[in-house]
């Protein structure tokens, strides 16, 4: 692995304007908060949080889906935040993004073969010959026959559909793929196909991956490195292990105490967080997560914590690495 | 497609009115040939006038004397060219605004939609009698009145369906590959709303025709002796209630070809509408 | 199994399609015991919902039809029960329901509290007065399970819409309307599939702990076997239509013996170990596999696999399979 990161964000910036009726601006929903991180060339790095935490609005600002409000996203050298996907396509050609079902990524009144040579005429200028070539390739890396070609997405299953979007995005033999929810929906036998499919790729390819779930379990598995998000920030960023094994963020030690041990004590018996999350529109002063904290002091309501290191990891927490209450060994 | 179209078969409605537009589309190509009068579109005969259907004339005679059945076959060409052209005009120019206005937020779309606007609420006769007034009354200023205040509804049409497509996974997956907006709007939006357009469109021909009519009727068509079926209405007033028939047939031929393409819009649309739409789901 | 709160017998149950009739579920027998609470556990298309959508007799009515079984409640015959007692006195009365999505088990156009007071207009357990005595007794009743369900301010949730509120407040509504009628049986259908994991943790601590106190038995499908070992007293897997295993809920965890919960348990994700799924797919229900469902994806397969679908047997006193090949020693039972 080669020291540059591959991808570097810096105080990434996505506000939402929040409008009444008569359409002015009344408030800012910030959904993405001075978000700032390295991924590595070829690791898999997980970004976990709940519903509003922000990391599905991560991916698509880094793909350009949302442009960003302000901070600096840099991929292979070139810098691609507030450039539209069009206008940065040279740029992005190597950075692709999945969806939580790459089957629906699909125009139902393409065929197959349509849908996976688009890639390939927007961004490249390979004949016709070369084209098809490439995506038969492909067609046989996900393990599908090549005479899905020329077949329409509602003729074939959806788990053959996830693999012909999966398909589409490698065509253009990508660096980083960045996943939303890949396995969510999934039953349980088949997200291990899924995941082991990915894995492969990965291998075959020399891919990088900025893999997005909520699914702790399937993160702690394949990812590396991982960052956890809460209403718009990484509150937590380092080595898997490190950070399952002992969170440092309050809300990390939350998160992870919250996942049902198949085996070991119930959660339901000593499961401590309280309420729900505050509205991303009205965020409280200082530390975001203050409002629920068991360890919430005067300095938390004051100011905001940054990502500082802490042993191996790093923490946004004016008092990290307490071991709280419900944490379970 | 092959789906579709064998659906659609087992609707007998539908069929009654896919047959009655092939009737018209027939009658207007072999008119010359299926006349009994052929000539009777310019000469007149004036010792005939106003006899009653009959073994010479089967469908009577108008008040030149000439035969109101060639007359009438005449007259379908007059009326599908008037339906065709305006139609295409005016789905040519509304489709790409509903398009580009859908697709865009912001000023460029509230521009078009409120130049729909405008449009739509210009009444249709005003426009024609307004046009006529100016221009002549003629086939090709009929048509344009038609086409100018019929585009909105397309415009229209477009502009919702392309606003909930655009919301969907696999254009928002090629907008994220990177693909133009022209790209997206007419290879990945427009052949998602196809199925729209057409039942529109089918169902729209009908409104245009006794639209047509409606201005032929008020002398804004084509001028005298084109023998459209809205002016030869008109020619029959005086005369009713006795030469029934002079006004009878072509009200008819208007019923029928109408009534056929409302009967192929519904069909179609019953067809195309539930059925597309479940093939997607999952 | 003479505390039997309800017991469903080879349940057999159809839906019509274009492409065809789709067995959906083949000869279900599942009994609960009052208080309990039951697991339904099964990956997509085992027809766990389908079995709680037939004991509350909700079931599509042109598409599905009930082709063979009885569930007896209460002494009654459910499927033989006219509809109109069935949705008097059974349902939303004796037994409740928890829908998997709570965003759209509302009417947004009513405030919550209007939905509420409507359900207890006819589903009181006070349904013989009428009254303002009637009247204040539901409206306190009402507020009780409001703060049991750990909602904070009742009067001012009641006066909200339902979009004004989170996923997670629906769901304890939803609970709170469940248990508002004094049910014995409350149909919990994959509640926290939709939510967050730390909201789920709450939703299944207080659900765990209503249904305690409150006498209920609940039955909690769910494809989530985390979520089933945190509250279920006993768990019943399914696949394909057909139920395969039986126990409770360590003997469960610790001792599966049939080849599916085995591979089942073995996929769910687990550091330092090789990701394991179960190879080929899950059938379509309209030209099932013969016999026993699972036969053309497990290793132990043999003939009688094929031809017959194999009946219960035990594997000690609590724990039931059905498997030509179980994984561990059995008794035959009838």
């Amino acid at each position: 692995m080669s020291a540059d990161p591959i991808l570097r964000v810096q105080a990434l910036r996505k506000y939402f304007p929040v409008r009444n009726v008569w359409k002015r601006r009344i408030g800012w929903l910030k959904a993405l908060d001075d978000v700032s991180f390295d991924v590595r060339r070829g690791e898999i790095l997980g970004i976990v949080g709940e519903s509003g935490c922000g990391k599905s609005t991560l991916g698509k600002t880094l793909m350009g889906i949302h442009l960003a409000t302000s901070g600096s996203v840099v991929f292979e050298g070139h810098e691609i935040a507030g450039l539209t996907p069009q206008q940065s396509r040279k740029h992005r050609e190597h950075l692709q993004y999945c969806y939580q079902d790459p089957g629906a990524s699909l125009d139902p009144r393409w065929t197959i073969r349509g849908a996976l040579h688009e890639p390939l005429i927007v961004h490249t200028q390979l004949g016709e010959a070369e084209r098809e070539a490439r995506v038969r390739e492909i067609l046989a890396a996900v393990g599908l026959p090549a005479t899905h070609l020329d077949l329409y997405p509602h003729e074939i299953s959806g788990g053959q559909q996830r693999r012909v979007g999966l398909a589409r995005i490698l065509t253009l033999k990508p660096s980083v793929v960045i996943f939303d929810e890949p396995t969510s929906g999934l039953d349980v036998s088949v997200q291990a196909t899924i995941l082991n499919l990915l894995l492969s790729l990965r291998q075959e390819f020399g891919l990088t991956y900025l893999f997005i779930s909520h699914d702790l379990a399937v993160v702690r598995l394949i990812c590396q490195r991982v960052a956890v998000m809460y209403l718009g920030r990484i509150v937590e960023i380092g080595e898997t292990e490190a950070i399952f094994n002992a969170p440092s963020h309050p809300y990390t030690q939350s998160l992870l105490a919250a996942i049902p041990r198949i085996g070991g004590a119930r959660v339901t018996d000593t499961f401590a967080l309280e309420g729900e999350p505050p509205s991303p529109t009205n965020l409280p002063s200082g530390c975001r997560f203050r409002t629920r904290c068991a360890r919430a002091a005067a300095l938390c309501a004051e100011a905001e914590p940054g990502l500082e290191p802490f042993g191996d990891v790093r923490v946004a927490c004016h008092f990290p690495g307490v071991v709280a209450q419900s944490l379970r060994a | 497609m092959r789906r579709v179209m064998r659906k659609l078969a087992q609707d007998r409605a539908a069929m009654l009115g896919f047959a009655l537009i092939v009737l018209l589309v027939l009658v207007a190509i072999l008119a010359p040939f299926l006349s009994t009068h052929p000539g009777d579109v310019s000469d007149f005969h004036t010792h005939r006038r106003l006899t009653p259907p009959g073994e010479a004339n089967w469908l009577g005679t108008d008040r030149m004397g000439a035969d109101i059945y060639s007359r009438l076959l005449f007259g379908a060409r007059i009326t599908i060219t008037i339906a065709v052209v305006a139609i295409t005009v005016a789905v040519l120019i509304g489709v790409p605004i509903g398009l580009v206005a859908g697709y865009y937020d912001g000023i460029v779309s509230d521009l078009l939609m409120r130049l729909s606007d405008i449009f739509l609420a210009v009444p249709q006769i005003v426009l024609a009698i307004a046009i006529a007034q100016t221009l002549g009354p003629s086939i090709e200023n009929v048509i344009l009145a038609l086409s100018a205040t019929y585009w909105p509804f397309w415009a229209r049409l477009v502009f919702a369906e392309t606003r909930s497509c655009r919301n969907e996974p696999f254009v928002e997956a090629a907008i994220a590959l990177g693909c133009s907006a022209r790209r997206v709007m007419v290879l990945h939006i427009l052949p998602n709303i196809s199925s729209s357009i057409i039942v529109r469109t089918t169902i729209g021909m009908g409104g245009t025709i006794l639209t047509a009519a409606t201005l032929g009727f008020l002398g804004l068509g084509p001028p005298p002796p084109a023998p459209e079926w809205g002016r030869t209405i008109a020619e029959a007033r005086e005369f009713l209630p006795m030469a029934w028939w002079y006004a009878a047939f072509p009200g008819l031929a208007i019923f029928m070809v109408v009534m056929g393409f409302n009967l192929l819009g519904d069909g179609l649309r019953d067809v195309l509408d539930p059925r597309l739409r479940r093939a997607h789901d999952r | 199994m003479t505390d039997e709160l309800i017991a469903v017998r080879g349940l057999r149950v159809s839906f019509g399609s274009d492409a065809g009739i789709a067995r959906v579920l083949d000869g279900v027998d599942l009994s609960i015991r009052a208080g309990e609470i039951r697991g339904l556990v099964g990956e997509s298309g085992c027809g766990k919902t389908t079995l709680a959508r037939a004991i509350l007799g909700i079931l599509p009515r042109g598409a599905a039809r009930i082709d063979a079984g009885t569930i007896r409640f209460q002494g009654a015959d459910l499927l033989a029960m006219p509809e109109a007692q069935l949705a008097d006195q059974v349902r939303g009365r004796s037994i409740t329901y928890i829908p998997q999505d709570p965003s759209t088990a509302f009417n947004p156009v009513f405030t919550i509290g209007t939905q509420i007071f409507d359900l207890m207009r006819f589903k009181s357990p006070l349904a013989g007065e009428r009254g303002r005595a009637r009247q204040e007794a539901d409206r306190a009743r009402i507020e009780k399970f409001l703060r049991l369900v750990q909602l904070p301010n009742p009067d001012a949730v009641l006066r909200k819409y339902p979009h004004e509120v989170s996923g997670g407040q629906r769901q304890r509504l939803m609970i709170a309307m469940a248990l508002l009628t004094e049910p014995r049986l409350v149909i919990a259908d994959e509640p926290t599939t939709a939510l967050d994991v730390t909201v789920q943790a709450q939703i299944l601590k207080l659900l765990k702990g209503l249904a305690r106190d409150q006498g209920v038995a609940v039955l909690f499908t769910t494809h989530d076997l985390g979520a089933a070992y945190e509250i279920c007293d006993r768990i019943t897997v399914m696949y394909a239509g057909q139920e395969v295993e039986e126990a409770p809920v360590d003997g469960f965890f610790d001792r599966p013996s049939h080849p599916y919960t085995r591979k089942l348990l073995d996929s769910l994700p687990s550091a330092g170990t090789a990701i394991l799924g179960i190879p080929g797919e899950i059938p379509r229900l309209i030209d099932p596999p013969s016999g026993c469902r699972f036969h053309p994806r497990c290793e132990r397969t043999t003939e009688a696999c094929r031809g017959e679908r194999p009946h219960a047997a035990l594997v000690d006193a609590t724990h039931i399979v059905r498997c030509h090949h179980p994984l561990h020693e059995v008794e035959r039972a009838g």
